[in-house]
């Protein structure tokens, strides 16, 4: 009789996931639409409130990664409050459906599938400001659609999170910043095969000149990520990774990367960035090891942004997932900034 | 709908009534899917035996070990929410093994089609710069995959012609990932059988 308890337990608890529904608020928009645009369909959802004319356009990290994890947990709940985010996942990510066809991914394609977005949102929502947020590879993304004089006449400002305009860059600081962990480590006599592989790696690469190096010291530095101290403010739902289908999300991750190889070995966007001169926050982490603040340092020199437009922020609890251990004072300067262009 | 319950309830107990265990008689089964853990859906499949070898055990508890292959065309649906419904159609092939006590433990690959929709209006930018509407017709994926099952027979024991089952599969369908998607599953066998007691 056991066997069929299990499996009647089972099905109980299965059904119990279809009758999942993602809560709505009164007077916040909860609009959730495909994008079909050269062989991908984006998916598009709106949260936030109804009544504020400034949207915040979110750029999720990865490459591969998804922004609907951060809808549907609510993390970003605290700026949603004040106005409406439009997640949308990448092309080859999250929950983004279409060919898998690497042969048209570039930045290029990337930045004109963004420009689909903030052009849907203009004739969908006819806001008045378009502000964009991007995380981590995200921050690239963003960064390189402002690079283009046309798209950048469409948006009023722009929220680099812990972004990665430089790829070399972004890897050097990462780079130290793991060595000297390392070095305390084998100093301490923790964990010293890992740490002692990581350190031979570490002398005999100076370079990056293959993508394999920007994903070695990415596993290393997401292992050391984050304040020790701190408690994460949202815990996720179960049944929210679950619904997200954390095998699916990852699913196309090693494709993207393969088609972006080069382009995440090189560093096309320093040599422009002074032409950008969109008003701009740069929200970087104390404890991110990811995209160390170092990176959002030289991001904040090299914009070409007014120095009255331009502001640097320093989370002095957050790692490099930005609004886990306080999302209310991430909320409040990404808030603060939008009011400033209202 | 209701005129045909009562045909199919006297089809059901003919074979409650009638049916003697027999590891050669094909079975319709009906499972709940869970398809990526989260995401409920339904698989129909008809059980069909290839081969089959039947050991009788004497002695105090006596009773008979069965070896079956099985291949078994199946129709499935899910619903992955706010994001596409997947309707899939193939054939598994799967070795099982029932014990005396009736237990089943079985090992299956199987390979098909998965069609799925898009479960949000489809908006298609046009060069013009506007947007239109589409009703967009889904995309089709052919895929493989292979998994176990572990189930309880009660024909086997002399009982209903049911048995119960709960199966963990792993399944790529190749043009939508390259990732092996688990999915689990559990639900009810009826064997098909019409032989007299």
């Amino acid at each position: 009789m056991k066997p069929i308890l299990a499996i009647a337990f089972l099905a109980v608890a299965f059904s119990l996931s279809a009758c999942y529904q993602e809560e709505t608020f009164p007077g916040q928009l909860s609009d959730e639409y495909y994008l079909r645009h050269k062989g991908a369909d984006l998916p598009v959802w709106v949260r936030g409130n109804a009544s504020s004319s400034s949207f915040i356009i979110f750029l999720h990290g990865g490459p591969g990664g998804s922004s609907m994890l951060d809808a549907l947990s609510r993390t970003l709940r605290d700026v949603t409050d004040a106005h409406p985010i439009v997640f949308y996942d990448q092309r080859l990510s999250g929950f983004a459906h279409g060919e898998r066809n690497i042969d048209n991914l570039s930045a290029d394609q990337m930045t004109e599938d963004l420009d689909v977005v903030v052009e849907f949102v203009k004739k969908t929502y006819n806001p008045e400001q378009i502000f964009l947020m991007g995380h981590s590879w995200g921050g690239f993304l963003g960064t390189a659609y402002l690079a283009n004089p046309t798209y950048r006449a469409k948006i009023t400002g722009w929220i680099d999170v812990a972004g990665a305009h430089s790829f070399p860059l972004t890897w050097q600081a990462e780079k130290n910043l793991v060595k000297a962990y390392a070095d305390s480590m084998v100093a301490a006599g923790e964990e010293v095969k890992y740490w002692q592989k990581y350190l031979d790696w570490h002398q005999t690469t100076t370079e990056l000149k293959e993508v394999e190096d920007l994903l070695f010291v990415n596993r290393y530095a997401h292992g050391i990520d984050g304040n020790p101290d701190a408690e994460e403010a949202y815990e996720f739902p179960a049944i929210t990774w679950i619904l997200s289908s954390p095998a699916a999300l990852t699913s196309s991750q090693n494709l993207i990367i393969e088609g972006l190889s080069d382009l995440l070995v090189s560093d096309p966007l320093v040599p422009v960035m002074n032409q950008i001169t969109t008003p701009s926050l740069f929200l970087f982490g104390k404890y991110d090891a990811v995209v160390p603040p170092a990176v959002g340092e030289a991001a904040f020199q090299q914009i070409g942004t007014p120095a009255e437009d331009k502001f640097y922020v320093l989370l002095e609890e957050e790692g490099h997932s930005m609004w886990s251990v306080n999302p209310s004072r991430f909320a409040q300067e990404v808030t603060a900034f939008v009011a400033l262009y209202e | 709908m209701k005129r045909y319950f009562p045909i199919l309830l006297l089809l059901m107990a003919q074979g409650f009534l009638h049916a003697q265990p027999d590891p050669k008689v094909s079975s319709l089964r009906l499972h709940y899917v869970a398809n990526q853990i989260g995401h409920p859906g339904v698989q129909f499949a008809w059980e069909k035996p290839l081969w089959n070898s039947v050991k009788v055990k004497e002695g105090k508890k006596p009773g008979q070990r069965w070896q079956t292959l099985l291949v078994s065309p199946y129709l499935g649906f899910h619903s992955h929410v706010q994001n596409h419904r997947g309707l899939g159609a193939g054939a598994g092939l799967a070795y099982r093994f029932t014990t005396k006590r009736g237990l089943e433990y079985q090992a299956f690959v199987q390979g098909g089609y998965l069609h799925t929709f898009l479960a949000n209006p489809v908006w298609e930018y046009q060069e013009n710069g506007e947007f239109n509407q589409v009703n967009s017709p889904g995309r089709g994926s052919l895929g493989y995959g292979f998994g176990a099952a572990f189930g309880y027979n009660a024909w086997a024991r002399g009982k209903a012609p049911v048995a119960f089952s709960a199966r963990l599969a792993f399944n790529q369908p190749r043009q939508a990932t390259s990732a092996m998607l688990p999915s689990l599953s559990a639900g009810v066998h009826y064997f098909l059988s019409t032989s007299k007691s």
